[in-house]
This record gives structure tokens, C-alpha cells and sequence, in this order.
């Protein structure tokens, strides 16, 4: 394998690992809620920018900017499930009613933030990183970093899943809303979790996208159009769909800028995302139901 | 605990589902709902579930008003069902299937997520074990449902009903459809348990011979209309009854839903 492969498929899994902490929050949201929740990017944004406060204003080192991005983001998305979701969902509003609202609250953080920070770039890394050569592939700290910290999440979720009993209650309504409601289980209460899980994920997201690339208020809009995109090719109905769907769009992303001008790179994905809904339009794990 | 359901009607797309249907069923009783293809029998248990809305007419549990109520808290109210086509949570294997039937184990999300695998789940695993023994399900305990052929999956149903031990009302859309004669029996067996332990059951059965067998009561619906209302061996005399039947395609193992 020569250094540039493992360099690609280096960059891919750091750049997939971080599009699968926010795409298994906006896939979970919309198996169980039935709607595109644009408010995913807002999470990402805040979580992004507590990350930012965090370091570069109260001066914490990573590990506590981590959990500061994951509270501020899980906090953001409880208020959101209680504001606004939990009692669409009591008024059983339709789907596009929980769209436009998201889109809404995502607009509006957009701007709360811009007002704060201004719409300019931010860089929380500023300066050359130390690295370290792995196989031939280059690989910064920080990016060691993030790559073990979402694999252990990722993995911490899978124990989640199966091992506790809110993890099983997930699943169990994602699988079958209905039933799950005539067995009893309470859909909103499943949903609550759903949205402070899926949002500290973001919000953590939004922390190492800030220290591996830059942050500015368009990033929560951009964040939550590659979760749609990695959902998706993977198969929204399925837990593993958005987390492979992930890692392949890090490898189209970091394969399309080697090939492409840089601009090209969300053409080359959407055009990719196109074929999928001609081919194979429930993704590669999803299933006809 | 009684049903009692009062003058129940619904239109869909301008076709009557049911028409002014009331009927009562005791603790401790079994109501068998006979008739033929869209009879409005699998309506009524939807409308009874939540699942559906009616356009008029009521229901109770008890002194407790099921209309209006979300199906999530008329099952906390005390109603299990199962479905014409058994219907399973695919993703999750038939031991977790029956786990989450049992309500102990959905109760505080709080405690839920920080127990993790608890005393109630330890309780609740062995319940569903010996269920799973007696259904001869067993040895699919770690299998996801939706490997499953419709015969087992309408085990593991006849399972998680009987993991809701809380449930007062059960309500059984062909229970024994896709069973060998072997199984039917068993299934007939779980049903008449259920009953001697004070349930109310509403049975909608396409086998009129667990019918007969097993039914103190029948109510023969035939275009959302009630047309009888009484002992098997009574309603089932009426040629005007066996009329609905025949003219349905049925005979003694018409298939009617």
C-alpha cells in the first residue's frame, strides 16, 4: 500500500468518525420522529462554539472542553425536545411542521451566534500541530485524538444499545413506532433521550470539526447536510447504515479533493448522493419496508 | 376488569368500518368477533388500542374512558394486544422482544439508564424464559424476530402477551393463524390461562372450531354492523348467520377477518 493510500484512508476514517457522531443523532431523530431535524446543526454550532469558549476563553484543556461541548449541546437539544418537539408530537403536527420548525431553531441559533462571535472564521488550533508518521501517512496529534475519542463513543453507543434498557426502548421504536406504543412504550420519553444523546454527539462533533478544520455560524447548516447525505447512503433505517454511510462519505470527500479542485467537493458528494437515489435508494443497510 | 363499548362508529373514505356496534365483555370472559372480510373486526380492536380514531361512540375499561387516550396510555391502562399478521420489533432478538413487553422494566427512564442490566431485568428475563420454554421458542432466545417464520413470530407474540401480566384486556387478532394443530392447541391452552386468571378477552378468531372450543361469547359483525350476539352454539344455528358465512366464502374454517 503506498503512503498516499494509507494517507487517504487515514484522513477518511478521521473525517468519517467525526460525520458519524452527528449522523447517528440525525438518523435516530428521524427514525423515531419521522421528519429531517435541520435543528441537528444547531447542536453541532453550539457544541462547536462552548467547545471554542471553553478553550480559548476559560482557558480548560480538552478533555473538560470536551464535556463542555457535550453539555452545551445536550442541554441545547433537551430544550429543543421540550420547546418544541414534545409538543408538536402531543399535537400530532405533520412532518413538514417538524421540518420547517427545525429549520427554524437552526436559523435563529445561526444568528444568536453570529451576533456573539460574528460571522467570521474561527481557528481553535491555530498553528502547526505535532505529528507523528504512520505508515508513510502523516497523522497530527490532535487527530489521534479525535479519531479514539469517537471510536469510543461509537463504541460506548453500541454497548448503549444493547445493554441497557433505554438503548433497547431506542431500537424497540425505531423498529415499529406503532407497536411500540401499543406495548406501552412511552415514544416522547424514548424521543427525550434520543435528542440529548444524538445532540451531545454533535456537540462534540462541532469541537473536533473546530480543532481539525474551522468553525464559522454556516458550519451547523453544513454539518447537517452531511448527516443527511451519510444517513442517507447508509440506510436511515438502520443503526449501522449512518456510521458506514459516514466513513464512505469521508472516503468520497478526501478521495474527490485528490482528484478535484477543492470546490468540486460537495458536487462530486451530492452528485454521488444522486446515484444512490436511483441505485440504491434505501441506502446500503437500509431496508424496503 | 369489564370492556364496555358503546355505540362505535367509523367511516373510512366513505365506507362503513362499523356501524352503531356495542358490545360488553366481562372479567373473565371470552368474546370471540366473527365475520367476514372487512367486517370491521380488526377496526374495533385498532379503535380500542388508540391506534385508531373513532367517529363516534365510546369505550371503557372499567370506570376508566379508553377514547381520546394515546395508545401508549391505554396500554398502561391495561390493554395488550396482538395482530392479525404477527407483528414483532425485527431489529431485536425474541428475547428482547418479550423483555420489553413487561412494564416493570419501563418504569423511571432515570434509573432505566443508569441500571442498566438490573434486578427487574434479571426478574423480567427469567419470566420471559420460562415463557419462551413453554412456547418452544427457547432455543431462539438470542435470534433477531426478523429471521423468524410466521409460525414463530405468532409465538413470540402468544409470549409477549403473556409477559403483560399487568394487562386487564386482551385483545387477540387470530391468534392462532399460521399455528400447526399442535401449536394451536398450545395456543388454545395460553388463551384459556389467561382467562382463568380474570382477563377479559376479545378474540378475533378465523378457526371457528377454537371458537366453539374456547368462546363463552361470539358477536358475528358483517359490514361494521352487529348482526348477533350470543352463545357460539346459539348464534351459529341462525341460518341468516350462517348466510354471512357462506356467502363470504366460509365454511367451518372460513377465513373471515
Amino acid at each position: 500500500m503506498t503512503s498516499f493510500t494509507v494517507q487517504l484512508l487515514m484522513n477518511s476514517m478521521i473525517t468519517g468518525s467525526v460525520y458519524a457522531l452527528v449522523a447517528i443523532g440525525f438518523a435516530l431523530t428521524y427514525n423515531i420522529g419521522g421528519f429531517f431535524n435541520m435543528a441537528h446543526g444547531a447542536v453541532f454550532l453550539l457544541g462547536a462554539y462552548g467547545g471554542y469558549v471553553a478553550l480559548h476563553v476559560l482557558q480548560f484543556g480538552l478533555p473538560l472542553a470536551v464535556l463542555v461541548s457535550a453539555a452545551a449541546a445536550g442541554l441545547a437539544g433537551i430544550v429543543a425536545h421540550s420547546a418544541v418537539f414534545r409538543r408538536l408530537a402531543l399535537s400530532e403536527a405533520p412532518s413538514t411542521v417538524f421540518f420547517i420548525s427545525s429549520l427554524g431553531i437552526l436559523i435563529a441559533v445561526e444568528g444568536t451566534v453570529a451576533t456573539g462571535f460574528g460571522y467570521e472564521t474561527i481557528v481553535f488550533m491555530p498553528g502547526p500541530s505535532p505529528s507523528s508518521t504512520f505508515f508513510g501517512a502523516r497523522v497530527t496529534d490532535i487527530q489521534v485524538y479525535i479519531l479514539a475519542l469517537s471510536f469510543a463513543l461509537l463504541l460506548a453507543l453500541v454497548v448503549f444499545f444493547h445493554m441497557t434498557n433505554i438503548g433497547k426502548q431506542i431500537r424497540a421504536v425505531a423498529d415499529d413506532r406503532e407497536l411500540a406504543k401499543a406495548v406501552g412504550i412511552s415514544v416522547n420519553g424514548v424521543m427525550f433521550w434520543v435528542f440529548v444523546l444524538g445532540s451531545m454527539l454533535a456537540g462534540v462533533a462541532g469541537l473536533f470539526v473546530g480543532m481539525e478544520h474551522t468553525i464559522r455560524p454556516g458550519s451547523g447548516m453544513v454539518a447537517v447536510l452531511w448527516a443527511m447525505v451519510a444517513s442517507i447512503m447508509g440506510g436511515v433505517g438502520s443503526f449501522i447504515g449512518p456510521v458506514v454511510g459516514a466513513f464512505l462519505l469521508g472516503f468520497i470527500e478526501n478521495l474527490a479533493v485528490t482528484v478535484f479542485p477543492s470546490e468540486w467537493k460537495a458536487t462530486v458528494v451530492f452528485s454521488i448522493l444522486i446515484l444512490f437515489f436511483f441505485l440504491r435508494p434505501v441506502g446500503l443497510f437500509g431496508v424496503r419496508r | 376488569m369489564k370492556l364496555a363499548i358503546e355505540q362505535l362508529t367509523r367511516r373510512f373514505d366513505g365506507i362503513d368500518a362499523l356501524i352503531d356496534v356495542s358490545c360488553t365483555v366481562k372479567a373473565g370472559e371470552i368474546l370471540a368477533i366473527a365475520g367476514p372480510n372487512g367486517s370491521g373486526k380488526t377496526t374495533l380492536l385498532d379503535i380500542v388500542t388508540g391506534l385508531t380514531e373513532a367517529d363516534r361512540g365510546d369505550i371503557f375499561l372499567g370506570d376508566k374512558r379508553l377514547i381520546g387516550k394515546r395508545p401508549e396510555h391505554i396500554a398502561a391502562l391495561g390493554v395488550a394486544r396482538s395482530f392479525q399478521i404477527a407483528r414483532l420489533f425485527h431489529g431485536l432478538t425474541v428475547l428482547e422482544n418479550l423483555i420489553m413487553a413487561d412494564a416493570t422494566e419501563r418504569e423511571g427512564l432515570m434509573s432505566a439508564v443508569l441500571r442498566g442490566e438490573g434486578v427487574a431485568e434479571k426478574r423480567a428475563r427469567e419470566r420471559a424464559m420460562e415463557h419462551l420454554e413453554y412456547l418452544g421458542m427457547a432455543a431462539y432466545r438470542d435470534t433477531a424476530a426478523a429471521k423468524l417464520s410466521a409460525g414463530q413470530m405468532r409465538r413470540v407474540e402468544l409470549g409477549r402477551l403473556l409477559m403483560q401480566e399487568r394487562a386487564q384486556l386482551l385483545l387477540l387478532d387470530e391468534p392462532t393463524a399460521s399455528l400447526d394443530p399442535e401449536m394451536t392447541q398450545i395456543a388454545v391452552k395460553v388463551i384459556e390461562g389467561l382467562r382463568s386468571k380474570g382477563k377479559a378477552i376479545v378474540l378475533v378468531e378465523h378457526n371457528l372450531d377454537v371458537v366453539h372450543y374456547i368462546a363463552d361469547r361470539v358477536m358475528v359483525l358483517d359490514q361494521g354492523r352487529k348482526m348477533a350476539d350470543g352463545k357460539p352454539s346459539e348464534v351459529f344455528q341462525d341460518l341468516e348467520i350462517q348466510a354471512i358465512f357462506l356467502g363470504g366464502g366460509g365454511n367451518s374454517h372460513a377465513s373471515h377477518r
